[in-house]
């Protein structure tokens, strides 16, 4: 049950990223309105993207080194996926430069999820720091 | 004197009740003991062998199929596995933190969020041990949070 609701954290997280990147991409190449089915595709690509996103996060890695392997590791295959399913929705043109457009938009989400998860993290961090100190302050 | 044993219901905690009219000496030593054994443990350090009460020790770590206990100045090999320590000292302020580790809580300063996920925890004698994330929400509970 507790990993059920860590998925549905990462889902809300990394979807409303991606709407924020879309809007922003649409805003950007002067979009008039986002397409109905545009929704449901970024709904499919936040449960797809979520899904390894959760299996990254709690794959522990010993060294420096392994998490470098298991970040790198996971943006390439977030990348991957969202070319394919860009490519699929009619997001990107299979080339060089849609490529490496779609990647820069994988690493904005990345970051905005991220950044978001950081935070409620720093939050947590408090309120344990804040109790650690009532229960064995003065120890 | 009667002596019953009773099992305790699913749940409950093993419990010592004594019913005496008044405590002797043996009793007293038998409590002693009883109290000692729960907060001592052995733990190996060259050829040496030294009982380590469990208030003085920081946390346990696996490495390579070994256990050892870390104190503030010095570190001792168990002769248990980590599992054996985790469900042994569940009610004590032991908590399983990542794959390797038990840490003792009372013993953390602080903790702080890393940004590949995990967490830090620092420890009264300034070592940093990590916390995996799938522990934080055992760690909150602990803590009555």
């Amino acid at each position: 049950m507790k990993k059920i609701g860590e998925y549905v954290k990462w889902y809300v997280y990394i979807t409303t990223s991606i709407l924020m990147v879309v809007a922003l991409i649409f805003g950007l190449y002067g979009a008039e309105e986002l397409p109905g089915e545009t929704l449901w595709q970024i709904l499919v690509s936040g449960f797809a993207t979520t899904l390894l996103t959760v299996v990254m996060v709690y794959v522990d890695t010993a060294t420096v080194m392994g998490s470098v392997f298991k970040f790198v590791g996971h943006y390439l295959a977030l990348c991957a996926t969202m070319i394919v399913l860009g490519g699929r929705f009619g997001w990107l043109n299979l080339n060089v430069r849609g490529i490496a457009m779609m990647m820069c938009a994988v690493a904005a989400v990345y970051v905005l999820a991220f950044g978001a998860y950081y935070i409620i993290d720093l939050r947590s961090a408090k309120q344990i720091n804040r109790r650690l100190k009532e229960k064995y302050g003065d120890e | 004197m009667k002596i019953t044993i009773e099992t305790p219901k699913p749940g409950e905690e093993d419990e010592i009740i004594l019913r005496c009219a008044s405590v002797d000496d043996r009793l007293l030593k038998l409590i002693q003991s009883f109290r000692n054994e729960k907060d001592m443990l052995t733990g190996y350090v060259d050829d040496r062998i030294q009982k380590l009460a469990l208030g003085d020790i920081f946390y346990f770590e696996a490495v390579d199929n070994k256990v050892y206990a870390y104190t503030a100045k010095q570190v001792y090999e168990v002769h248990k596995k980590l599992y054996e320590i985790e469900e042994e000292y569940a009610n004590t302020d032991f908590l399983r933190i990542s794959k390797a580790i038990v840490v003792n809580v009372s013993k953390i300063t602080y903790i702080r969020p890393m940004l590949n996920g995990r967490f830090e925890a620092k420890l009264k004698n300034d070592e940093k041990v990590i916390i995996s994330r799938q522990y934080v929400p055992a760690l909150k509970e602990k803590l009555d949070l």
